[in-house]
């Protein structure tokens, strides 16, 4: 018989499972953000050494799958002697893994901005560093936002692998549950649940952002 | 002063400006006519280093744009109004003017308020401040462009073909702008397909063909038939332009 309350007792280590999953997915996305900004920086700079690494950056994380990276982070890198922890290999893998296609999302997004604002900063002697902060990133990301959304909704339901390295996340979390209770129904309904609630509340943060961002747009 | 020497531009195999030669002084006010493709906005370009030259020298108060430690004091003597306004589309009219003055002359915000909010004032777009260029008028967005510009408190103010974008109304109203600028004595170099309103604003005027300097004399003689008029080329181009 389908029975919820059976699931109550292991309620806090579900919410245990979805703290470490809410913050490996908080983590990964900034460190994955940074980095996206910094290759789709190198991807779209006249220097062609920078340009040339961040593309094969790009297709290199973009075509190999996921639980392979996760696995050769964690089960291969120790034989050459570098260790890291579960925690860690997990959202340095993601990072880098995510950081690619944040990449991609947002060079859309800057170059579909008119070359001539740029042009008009730069003659004003706004250095580099704000003509970026100031008018590239939020130009672009009145663009990108929403597939950025997508882009780290995908992060959080990937880091549901990270079970495969002895993570303890939701979903590590959930197979122990399921396998010491004999109800996966009830404990998958549970999982399900927690993770419709983080992404839920990532894709209503980033509609919230867009808003604001295209102000400007709907104003005209 | 702003000096040019010698000046090349190449595109590639193209060549868009051979061997420019010219000094323009505070307090004068410059037009650079020509026709299409005769190298006039590249020119701009130059002096305010959106175009490396190719060689020769360029310097603004001294100051070598090629020089990348010297750039950007020569930015700072210069302020550009575009053709196509190139306003930050994200920021309102008051954000878009103070955006320089307080990263680049490191004004504070309050101060470069003030300022912006007097110079929207003596163009009668005070009541425009809080809006986004999206909501602006072809003609208020290039007013918005001068207010800009003049914000960096500028030795210099370079206008490139900036009413070409505009309908006939808005670039009376620009132009209106522009004399009274003329009034208070601010340097301008302005390219410009307005032959009348150059005629009307200049000190000198400078021809521009095919990437050389045809003539550069002062208005008068540029317009008188002994002067550029005996230029056929010059007396072709103001022709076809009197007939648009």
């Amino acid at each position: 018989m389908f029975d919820l309350s059976s699931m109550m007792q292991y309620l806090p280590a579900f919410l245990e499972g979805f703290i470490m999953t809410a913050k490996v997915s908080i983590i990964s996305i900034g460190f994955s953000f940074i980095l996206g900004m910094i290759i789709a920086l190198m991807r779209i700079s006249t220097h062609k050494i920078l340009k040339y690494f961040a593309l094969a950056y790009v297709d290199m994380f973009r075509n190999i799958p996921f639980i392979v990276l996760i696995f050769f982070s964690y089960y291969g890198l120790p034989e050459i002697g570098i260790y890291i922890d579960a925690f860690w290999t997990g959202v340095l893998t993601l990072s880098l893994a995510v950081g690619a296609y944040t990449a991609e999302t947002l060079r859309a997004g800057i170059e579909s901005i008119d070359k001539g604002i740029i042009e008009a900063a730069k003659s004003f002697g706004l250095s580099p560093f704000k003509i970026f902060i100031k008018i590239i990133m939020p130009i672009a990301l009145t663009v990108s936002v929403r597939p950025l959304g997508s882009v780290f909704i995908n992060l959080i339901l990937t880091t549901s692998i990270l079970s495969a390295i002895t993570l303890n996340e939701l979903t590590g979390v959930s197979k122990v549950i399921a396998s010491t209770t004999f109800r996966p129904f009830e404990v998958y309904v549970f999982l399900v649940f927690f993770y419709g609630l983080l992404t839920f509340l990532l894709s209503g943060l980033f509609n919230l952002w867009h808003l604001r961002l295209n102000k400007y747009n709907e104003a005209g | 002063m702003i000096e040019i020497k010698n000046l090349y531009k190449d595109f590639g195999e193209l060549n868009v400006l051979k061997g420019i030669n010219l000094s323009i002084h505070e307090g004068e006010v410059v037009s650079i006519i020509g026709g299409s493709g005769s190298g006039k906005s590249t020119m701009i370009r130059c002096i305010n280093g959106l175009e490396k030259i190719t060689s020769g020298t360029l310097t603004v108060d001294g100051f070598d744009v090629t020089k990348p430690s010297e750039l950007l004091e020569a930015r700072k003597k210069c302020a550009t109004v575009f053709q196509q306004f190139d306003l930050y589309p994200h920021l309102n009219v008051v954000d878009n003017i103070t955006l320089a003055p307080i990263n680049v002359l490191g004004l504070s915000k309050a101060e470069a308020q003030i300022k912006a909010m007097e110079l929207l004032d003596s163009m009668a777009m005070s009541d425009r401040a809080t809006f986004y260029p999206s909501q602006l008028s072809g003609g208020q967005k290039q007013r918005a462009g001068i207010c800009r510009a003049l914000a960096m408190n500028p030795r210099y103010l370079l206008l490139d073909e900036i009413t070409s974008s505009l309908d006939p109304e808005m670039t009376a109203e620009v132009l209106e702008i522009l004399k009274l600028l003329v009034k208070r004595g601010i340097t301008m170099i302005c390219v410009t397909h307005e032959i009348d309103f150059a005629r009307e604003i200049s000190d000198r005027i400078v021809f521009l063909d095919e990437g050389t300097i045809l003539k550069d004399m002062d208005k008068q003689s540029f317009f008188n038939d002994d002067g550029g008029l005996m230029e056929p080329r010059i007396a072709k181009f103001l022709t076809k332009m009197a007939t648009i």
